[in-house]
């Protein structure tokens, strides 16, 4: 992990944090047994996160800069099927945690990872949760999911055990090391954690099983003691994978905790274990504890809580009777949940008194930067956009073109013309336009094999191309001598329509400056032999034009132009051009600024580019179909010469 | 509000905070018959029976089922126990009858479409949908056979006693020495010695020892294939044809297992359930129905727990449970809202966030919008805490809404009681 490498030689650690616990359990003892050695997490502890979550692995390594760790918690992800990299925020930066596809491939590649946090389906955390604990690196799961079969919970219970190795869950948030490891949601939010400072370690152990109250009693400890040293989260199943004897046996062998606080509930015997072990001595520092559920006695019959283990079973499985149980034993039990607090309170202040707590050292926990999403959502930052769009929008419901929505525009019958109109001038031109500029598309669609573009197309397609590249091989030729005409064409005629030029002045002006007329002449038509598709353009704005100024004017400068030579008709870019100047003057849709700026900006040769790309899929679509080989051009076409 | 000891109607989601995964699973009940049907199907001897849903059907089942027996025993089948000295609302008296088989009809005829009111039922009783018509055994020795998961032994494990017929804690108490255990290996199954030694420990009387064996190794392969957290055959009899039959039985099936055993929870029966908890179940909360006054709507199952404590600490009584989740929508808080003021016995509303993941903000949006939607006519208290508790209390306040506050769990509980007891 060389970009974890590279963030550690960066960052500087904050000495504070660093030096609060050397805990770093050497792998060895760790296998002796793990539960009775106390200790399942150091500020060292990395886990391997299965099935990728995002926001509780940001939690998690949110919690880890606030703790001063060096080092990410999470090493790697497991998301079957993928591989690669997951960019995620450790504290200012950005890190590249690895994304393993297989739960064998992510052990072996850290093999220091000892943590996996299950967050698979309830239908696979099972198989995926047996198969970490066949991982000779693997030595604690947590199951995050509710709902794993209890058969299936069964037998990672039995293959944990033989194999001295931790279970915690199905079914629970997790847990948490103040000041060193957090899996998962634990804890909640970064400002619960800071506020019940979990950010370093306190001296009182913590066990629940249920997550939600962890984070309600992580509050009241933070209040009433000097803080969390570790909590667990068993997890509300009947069979959890440890249980809460488990780990208050644990946290009496962790010479940093000083006490521990249990909250139980009502269902099972397991705070029975715990009640055995108060009596057979084994716990020697002080248990405050407490069992939910007192109030399943005011219903006639079983009910259950929630939690699958939460049930009012016999009367030995009651609240009361487990709750009278542990206080016999020894335990610390108040007369309600309500008294708990004082009960957690008092007995931290004795063990002050006894000068048995070493203070604890406060620190100030790094500000975690906040999201940006987050900020702007709550009104704090603004940030600027980086593009603009105005012509559509995909947000809502539907998507919009200029404002109409798709429904709309299939329920009004609108054609091509018109979501043109929409999407290039922003509005709804009336019928005629919309029909015109079909007219345009359709007429233009095509013009045979042999020029430059479908020419391009062809030999690209038989090339062995894909469509996309023998359609952009095509439309890289359109330009000024093919197909590019129609701006040119309507810039000058408007040019000198505008002002005043008679068809001699135009033409011999453009003369003199060396420039052809655009939109005049053509390789074959002649006066006496016009262009069929002009004639067509002409009949249909004469017929719905209100006006056809620009267009009679390229008609005069025909005349003229084939005065001089037979084939300098009226071409159909000309009559494209001079047409859709009437078409913005006439339709009184645009104002005179409006026009300018789209003659300049050249939507016209748009046009033609829409409406060749028809025809240049045609011929790439027809040469694959005729399965043509590669072209070469024969050497007899070439004329080679010095 | 009574509900089966063994088979019960509840729900069951989310639990604690930062949940990612929504889940709406309820206790499977299935009736005595369909209990008979899969046990048979895996080859363990039953009495012969069948259901019927109409009086029109009793003749012909009897004749294809029973055409040479003179009695036989008709059976209400609802999800609750007590049927035999339970009355139906039409005065006829006990769910469970043996009768001349010519009788029959007439008996059914009076349980069906009837309401039966049993010690478990409450008040409102159940209704029998259908009658299961069972054959009358005659019956040479009684037994005790169950297969649970044990947490000691983490695996399954049978419990077998050559006493049967009351209950197991009677059994323990009286038998010691005759109940044994074996614990069955949860990664090899059971093995033949396993099985002999539970036949050694059931001691029949005239069946047949390898055929019994054979029948317990049918009924741990039932518990295992079917996912059951419990089966318990009591009694497990020996009739007069030196036959071992299951004679009655009890099966838990595991809520986890549900989607992997569609089958079975398509037995359920929706008729007989809670309508509150349908209509919750829908939102995808948990709710279990109660029959207290303050309705309370918390996140997290540990901390609903804490609060009903409290409630009834104070005097007061809860009329739900419900949990709302650790990571709700506003959708189901209102969803939650909804259900709270439909019920006429709630006189007060207790509302209380711990926001860990929940966004306080999130809960308070969802109370504002249901007032909007529904009509509110009891108080309502409002602990928040956690997360975005500023901006949530900030919405509450600017809703205009009349809401208690709070400032803890036990304020709560006790602001909650007082809002009864003044109104």
């Amino acid at each position: 992990m060389s970009v974890n490498e590279e963030r550690r030689k960066k960052r500087k650690p904050s000495k504070e944090c660093g030096k609060w616990e050397d805990s770093r359990v050497v792998s060895g003892i760790f296998q002796a047994t793990i539960m009775a050695t106390g200790q399942l997490f150091s500020p060292t502890t990395q886990a391997l996160f299965y099935n990728y979550k995002q926001l509780p692995i940001q939690r998690m390594l949110d919690f880890d800069f606030l703790c001063g760790r060096e080092t990410p918690s999470v090493a790697g992800i497991i998301n079957p099927g993928a591989e690669g990299f997951q960019k995620l925020f450790f504290g200012q930066e950005e890190i590249a945690i690895p994304v393993h596809s297989t739960i064998e491939a992510a052990c072996a590649a850290h093999p220091t990872a000892d943590v996996f946090i299950n967050f698979a389906s309830y239908r696979s955390a099972a198989a995926s949760s047996l198969a970490a604990l066949k991982q000779p690196t693997i030595r604690v799961i947590a199951i995050i999911a509710e709902g794993v079969p209890e058969a299936d919970t069964k037998q990672l219970i039995a293959y944990a055990r033989a194999n001295n190795k931790v279970v915690i869950g199905p079914a629970t948030v997790g847990g948490i090391q103040a000041g060193a490891f957090k899996i998962g949601d634990t804890a909640g939010t970064i400002d619960n954690i800071i506020h019940c400072k979990l950010y370093r370690p306190g001296s009182v152990g913590f066990v629940s099983k249920s997550g939600g109250m962890s984070n309600e009693l992580y509050n009241t400890i933070a209040r009433v003691t000097d803080g969390i040293y570790e909590g667990i989260a068993i997890g509300g199943d009947v069979f959890p994978g440890s249980t809460l004897s488990d780990h208050v046996l644990r946290f009496n062998n962790i010479p940093k905790v000083k006490m521990m606080v249990v909250l139980g509930e009502l269902g099972g015997r397991d705070e029975y274990s715990l009640v055995e072990a108060l009596k057979q001595g084994k716990i020697n520092k002080p248990v405050v504890a407490w069992v939910s559920g007192t109030c399943a006695s005011l219903f006639k019959s079983e009910v259950q809580f929630g939690h699958a283990g939460a049930k009012s079973g016999g009367e030995m499985e009651s609240a009361q009777a487990k709750n009278q149980a542990l206080r016999d034993a020894g335990a610390v039990v108040p007369t309600s949940y309500e008294a708990f607090e004082t009960a957690i309170k008092e007995t931290f202040e004795k063990l002050v008194e006894e000068g048995k707590i070493t203070p604890v050292k406060e620190v100030t926990p790094p500000q975690i930067p906040e999201d940006l999403n987050t900020a702007i959502k709550s009104g704090k930052v603004r940030a600027p956009t980086h593009i603009i769009s105005t012509i559509s929008d995909d947000r809502g419901e539907e998507p919009c073109y200029a404002g109409v929505p798709m429904s709309s525009i299939v329920e009004r019958g609108f054609g091509v013309g018109d979501v043109i109109s929409l999407l290039w001038f922003k509005r709804s031109l009336p019928r005629y336009c919309t029909q015109f500029i079909e007219i345009c598309i359709m007429l233009c669609a095509d013009h045979g094999p042999c020029v430059s573009g479908a020419h391009n197309t062809i030999v690209t397609a038989r090339a062995g191309k894909d469509l996309v590249s023998s359609l952009v091989s095509g439309l890289l030729t359109i330009g000024p001598r093919f197909g590019g005409a129609i701006d040119d064409a309507a810039r000058y005629f408007k040019d000198a329509y505008d002002r005043g030029l008679s068809p001699y002045e135009f033409v011999e002006g453009m003369k003199k400056k060396g420039i052809r007329v655009p939109g005049i002449g053509h390789r074959i038509k002649r006066g006496d032999n016009r262009d069929k598709r002009v004639e067509l353009l002409q009949r249909f704005a004469h017929t719905h034009f209100p006006s056809v100024k620009y267009m009679e004017y390229a008609v005069q400068v025909e005349t003229y132009t084939l005065s001089k030579a037979n084939n300098l008709v009226l071409n159909v870019d000309g009559a494209i051009g001079s047409l859709f100047l009437d078409l913005l003057a006439g339709s009184g849709m645009f104002t005179q600024p409006e026009i300018d700026e789209i003659v300049e900006i050249g939507y016209l040769n748009g046009l033609f580019v829409l409406a060749r790309s028809i025809g240049l899929i045609g011929h790439t679509f027809d040469q694959k179909r005729l399965k043509q080989p590669l072209y070469r051009h024969p050497w007899e076409d070439v004329l080679y010469t010095k | 509000m009574a509900r089966g000891s063994i088979n019960k109607l509840v729900s069951r989601s989310l639990s604690f905070a930062g949940n990612w995964q929504q889940q709406q699973i309820r206790r499977l009940n299935i009736h005595e018959y369909q209990g008979a049907e899969l046990m048979s199907k895996y080859g363990i001897n039953v009495p012969k029976g069948v259901a019927v849903s109409s009086v029109a059907e009793v003749k012909k089942a009897i004749q294809d089922v029973f055409p040479n027996q003179n009695e036989i025993v008709v059976k209400s089948q609802i999800f609750a126990g007590g049927r035999g000295l339970g009355t139906f609302k039409n005065g006829f008296q006990g769910g469970v009858h043996i009768v001349k088989t010519e009788q029959a009809e007439e008996t059914a005829g009076k349980m069906l479409g009837q309401i039966l009111v049993t010690k478990q039922t409450g008040p409102q009783g159940k209704v029998v949908g259908k009658v299961y018509l069972a054959e009358k055994l005659s019956l040479v020795n009684e037994m005790y056979f169950s297969i649970i998961l044990d947490r000691t032994t983490a695996g399954p494990l049978i419990i077998a006693c050559s006493k049967g017929g009351t209950s197991i804690e009677d059994l323990a108490e009286k038998f010691p020495d005759m109940i044994i255990k074996v614990p069955i290996d949860v990664f090899k199954g059971i093995t033949d010695d396993d099985a002999a030694k539970v036949v050694d420990g059931l001691a029949p009387k005239v069946a047949d020892r390898n055929a019994s064996i054979e029948q317990v190794k049918k009924l741990y392969q039932l518990f295992r294939e079917c996912d059951c957290t419990l089966l318990e055959i009591n009694p497990m009899a020996e009739t007069a044809d030196n036959q071992l039959v299951a004679a009655d039985a009890k099966l838990n099936f595991d809520d986890n297992a549900a989607f992997r055993q569609k089958e079975i929870f398509a037995l359920r029966d929706s008729s007989q359930e809670d309508p509150r908890e349908v209509a919750a179940a829908k939102a995808d909360l948990n709710y279990i129905g109660l029959d207290g006054e303050i309705g309370c709507m918390v996140n997290g199952a540990g901390l609903a727990m804490a609060t009903m404590d409290i409630i009834k600490l104070h005097g007061g009584t809860p009329a739900n449970f419900l949990d709302v989740g650790g990571n709700a929508s506003e959708g189901q808080v209102v969803e939650a809202f909804k259900i709270l003021t439909a019920d006429d016995k709630v006189k007060a509303i207790l509302v209380n966030i711990f926001g860990g993941i929940m966004k306080c903000d999130v809960i308070a949006s969802g109370i504002v919008n249901a007032a909007k939607q529904v009509q509110l006519k009891v108080p309502v208290v409002v602990r928040l805490e956690g997360t975005n508790v500023d901006q949530g209390k900030r919405i509450l306040k600017e809703s205009g809404m009349t809401l208690i506050t709070a400032e803890d769990l036990d304020d709560a509980a006790q602001k909650a009681v007082k809002a009864i007891t003044s109104a």
